[in-house]
Parts: structure tokens; C-alpha cells; sequence
């Protein structure tokens, strides 16, 4: 389980200061996947970031009583220098997983060959994602942070990442991120809004959607 | 925050420590093991063309030269090398910040023992071909030149600590590292000893811990051939308070570590 209490996130800007999360409160019990709706810049990759607890919310607390994964984000958590299989023994231990198993996993998944002998500095986007999410899945978690997966690689890839993720989480929880709708339909059973630093959550996928539609409608986009 | 226990917490400290240092280690070594080599060739360098310097502009009394040098330009290298490497720990490291375990403080204590390590190393090696080509042949007492080395290492990496928090919580710190890394010339007696400076002067000197650490060094190479001044306490009583402020500003900086990746 995972419980916001009362979080609140602000930043100090040049105007003084930026409160990017007010007052969120939730629940996430195991295997309950929520999708998460919000603008450019309603503070959605914050509040994953405060979830998976690399950084220190301003005030409130986060507890967690399952495993709960780093953002995956198709980016974050890979060292540039080093080829893709150090980076992927780096992991194996700091989460302690089994790296020959690990290793034919990401090999069958990514299917970069050769190549993940190569430093990550001087792979492709598309590379970089594959591996990213590759290594990303060889790890047990209980909960995956998801921060906009879609548009990842090429129309077969998407497939079998889709196939991969559904496959890993069936009985997990997930938090996603996402603005496309489709993506929340096809992975989450609840979803909620993020707006103007709060979280309004919906039992319903169809719910959120219409909110966050109005919000959509009503506002110019909000920095 | 989720409740740890202490031995958990330790643990998983260890472990990820020990993952960053093979990492370190793999860095360091790079693909043909020459980058461990190249950073010993800088001291040596340095030490030959001072060498030659000293050898054809001064008179340095009756002592020796190259165990002179090799206590002055060794401790200077240490205090800085362990200052330098640190302040780009955080910047080049963000990325790994992503996974929750990891936080600033280890990736300074990797790079710390890392740089323990390769400046050890390196000095080992230094003296046994000093010693080897008969260039250094006194060693008046051992066990001090090894503790001076150990009070070294210590202040280096206590120093490590403030300048690296300093790089995480500020961009303005990241370029005062430049200056604290340099100003470590001064801060040790690498090219005098403190018996030559006028009587006066001598306190100010001694206000410093590397400088009682390199007189120490140097009593340790000569013993009663010349005058030595140094306080042992006082460069623990120094490295207590470094240490003590280095891992109060870590502590601060671990709230901004991740609050400015863009990734």
C-alpha cells in the first residue's frame, strides 16, 4: 500500500515561491492501477518523483508498505559512460537481481546485440529507451511508477513493450502519467486529475477523462 | 517515508557503495587499464620537474631533496585530487539519483575510497622506485609517515564532503570548489618547510592541518636532521570538526539532490 497524507510541494522560483502540490491525499492498495491526467506542468512527474522517494516532499509524508520502482521514464537511470551491460550489472546489485538471468532477459527484450557493449552515451533515443525499459523490467517491484510511456520505438516494439508491461504488472499496482487517454484506458482501472496542485480521483476512467476535458476547455495551458 | 530498520538501512548503504565503487572502478580503469596509469604519471611528472627546479635554483639546507618533495607534492596531490574529483561527483552522477537507494552521500564515499585508493596507490609506488633507485634512503620513523598519510586522507575527504554538498546545493558552490581545490597549495606546506619562515609566521602556518600533517610526514623521513613542528591532536581535533560540518551540509544538500534533474 502507498499513502499520500497531506502531501504539499513547493519550489523556490525567482518570483518567490511555486507550490506545485496542495494537500494531496491517496491511497494506493496493491495490484489498484491509477492513471494520472493533468496540463503541462501540473506537477504529474512530481508527485511520481515524491512517490518513488528521490525527492523529499515540503511537507507531509509518504508511506510505503510495498516495493515501489524508480520512474520509469525512459531516460532517467542510466550512466552515459558506461556500456548498457555495466549499466545493467549496476542494477543487478544495487536491487539485488540475479544478473545471467537479467541478462537473457534484457538481451531477448532489447534486442540490441552487439551494441550493449557499447557506451549508453552513443546509443539512439530509441536505443536508450529499449535498454532503459529492458533493465527496467527485470526488477520485482510491487508498484511501477510510469511517467508517459507512449510513444516509445517503432510500431513493433510498442507492441511487444505493451505485451511486456501487461505481462509483468497483471497482478501489480501501477501509477501511471499519461496524456493520451487510450494508454490509461488500456492500463489503468481508475485515474484521477491533477489540477492546480490538487488530485481529484475518479472511480470511474470515463469520469476523469470528462473532467480533465473541461479543464482543457476552460484553460489556456497553465505553467 | 518508510520505516527502516538501522541494520536495513546499513545494508542497503553497503551494498550500494559496493556497486558504485565496481562502477568507479570500471571507470577508472577504462577499457585498456591506461587511465590508472595516467593518473600516477601526473605526480611523477611533477615531482621530476620540481626536482630539477629545486635542484638548479635553491639550496634547501641540508636536508634531502626528494623525500622533501615527495612529502610535500604527495599530501598536496591527495588534499586535491580528493577536492577535485568530488565536485563533479554530483553533477556527472544525477542520473543515478533516479533510484531511490542512492543518495549523494554515497556517491562522495565512493568516490572518496576510490581516490584513497588511486592516491595510495600511486604514492606506493612512487616511493618504492624512489626508494628502489636509491633517491630516498631515509626513513627515521615509519609508523609516522603512515599516520600522516592516514590524517591526510582523512582531511581530504572531510574537505571532499563540504566542497561536493557545496556543488549540490548551488551552482556558485560548484565554482568555489575550483578555488578550494587550489587553495590547498597553500594550505600545505608543500614547498617549504616551516623551521625557514621567520618565528612570526610559524603560527599562522601551523593554523593549517596539512601543514602539521607534511612536517609530520617530513619528521617521519628525517627525524632529528632538522626542525620539525607539528601537533598531532590538533590535526584530528581539525579533521573531527571537517568531518563534523561536511556530513551536517550532506545532510542538507540530500532535500535539493533531486529537485534540479531535468530528465
Amino acid at each position: 500500500m502507498i499513502v499520500l497524507d497531506g502531501l504539499w510541494k513547493t519550489y523556490k522560483a525567482r518570483y518567490g515561491h511555486n507550490t506545485v502540490l496542495q494537500d494531496i491525499n491517496c491511497v494506493v492498495r496493491k495490484g489498484e492501477k491509477l492513471g494520472i491526467l493533468g496540463c503541462n506542468g501540473a506537477g504529474k512527474s512530481t508527485l511520481i518523483r515524491i512517490i518513488s522517494g528521490i525527492e523529499p516532499p515540503t511537507k507531509g509524508s509518504v508511506q510505503r508498505t510495498m516495493s515501489v520502482s524508480w520512474p520509469l521514464a525512459f531516460q532517467g537511470g542510466l550512466a552515459g559512460s558506461l556500456s548498457g551491460l555495466d549499466n545493467l550489472k549496476f542494477i543487478c546489485r544495487i536491487y539485488e537481481v540475479d544478473y545471467k538471468y537479467a541478462l537473457a532477459s534484457v538481451e531477448e527484450f532489447s534486442e540490441l546485440g552487439k551494441y550493449l557493449r557499447e557506451p549508453v552515451k552513443n546509443y539512439s533515443a530509441g536505443m536508450r529507451a529499449r535498454l532503459s525499459f529492458a533493465i527496467s523490467m527485470t526488477v520485482d517491484f510491487d508498484c511501477y511508477l510510469i511517467d508517459e510511456v507512449s510513444a516509445v520505438g517503432d510500431k513493433r516494439f510498442n507492441l511487444k513493450f505493451k505485451r511486456r508491461l501487461m505481462d509483468k504488472t497483471r497482478d501489480r499496482s501501477i501509477i501511471m502519467v499519461s496524456h493520451f487517454y487510450g494508454v490509461l484506458r488500456e492500463y489503468c482501472t481508475q485515474a484521477a486529475v491533477l489540477d492546480a496542485g490538487r488530485l481529484v480521483r475518479y472511480a470511474k476512467i470515463q469520469d476523469a477523462i470528462s473532467h480533465y476535458d473541461q479543464i482543457l476547455k476552460i484553460q489556456k495551458v497553465t505553467f | 517515508m518508510a520505516t527502516f530498520k538501522m541494520s536495513r538501512a546499513a545494508s542497503i548503504q553497503i551494498r550500494v557503495i559496493g556497486a558504485l565503487l565496481r562502477r568507479e572502478f570500471l571507470a577508472l580503469s577504462g577499457k585498456r587499464g591506461g587511465r590508472f596509469l595516467l593518473q600516477m604519471l601526473e605526480p611523477l611528472l611533477f615531482i621530476v620537474a620540481l626536482g630539477c627546479l629545486f635542484m638548479f635554483r635553491t639550496t634547501i639546507g641540508n636536508i634531502p631533496l626528494p623525500e622533501f618533495i615527495f612529502s610535500g607534492f604527495c599530501i598536496l596531490w591527495a588534499c586535491r585530487f580528493h577536492i577535485m574529483k568530488i565536485a563533479g561527483a554530483y553533477q556527472a552522477n544525477i542520473p543515478l539519483l533516479y533510484h531511490r537507494y542512492i543518495k549523494v552521500i554515497d556517491l562522495f564515499f565512493a568516490k572518496a575510497l576510490i581516490q584513497a585508493f588511486t592516491t595510495t596507490i600511486s604514492s606506493i609506488v612512487l616511493l618504492l622506485v624512489l626508494t628502489y633507485t636509491d633517491y630516498i634512503t631515509n626513513f627515521y620513523n615509519p609508523p609516522y609517515i603512515i599516520l600522516s598519510w592516514l590524517l591526510v586522507q582523512w582531511y581530504g575527504f572531510a574537505f571532499a564532503l563540504i566542497c561536493g554538498s557545496l556543488s549540490c546545493l548551488s551552482s556558485f558552490g560548484s565554482r568555489l570548489n575550483l578555488v578550494f581545490g587550489v587553495s590547498q597549495v597553500f594550505l600545505t606546506a608543500s614547498f617549504y618547510m616551516v623551521e625557514w619562515l621567520p618565528r612570526d609566521y610559524r603560527e599562522i602556518a601551523l593554523y593549517s592541518p596539512m601543514v602539521n600533517a607534511t612536517e609530520m610526514m617530513r619528521y617521519g623521513f628525517f627525524g632529528n636532521m632538522c626542525i620539525t613542528h607539528f601537533d598531532i591532536k590538533y590535526i584530528v581535533i581539525c579533521n573531527i570538526v571537517l568531518t563534523y560540518i561536511g556530513l551536517a551540509m550532506c545532510r542538507k544538500s540530500m532535500s535539493v539532490e533531486a529537485a534540479d534533474d531535468s530528465a
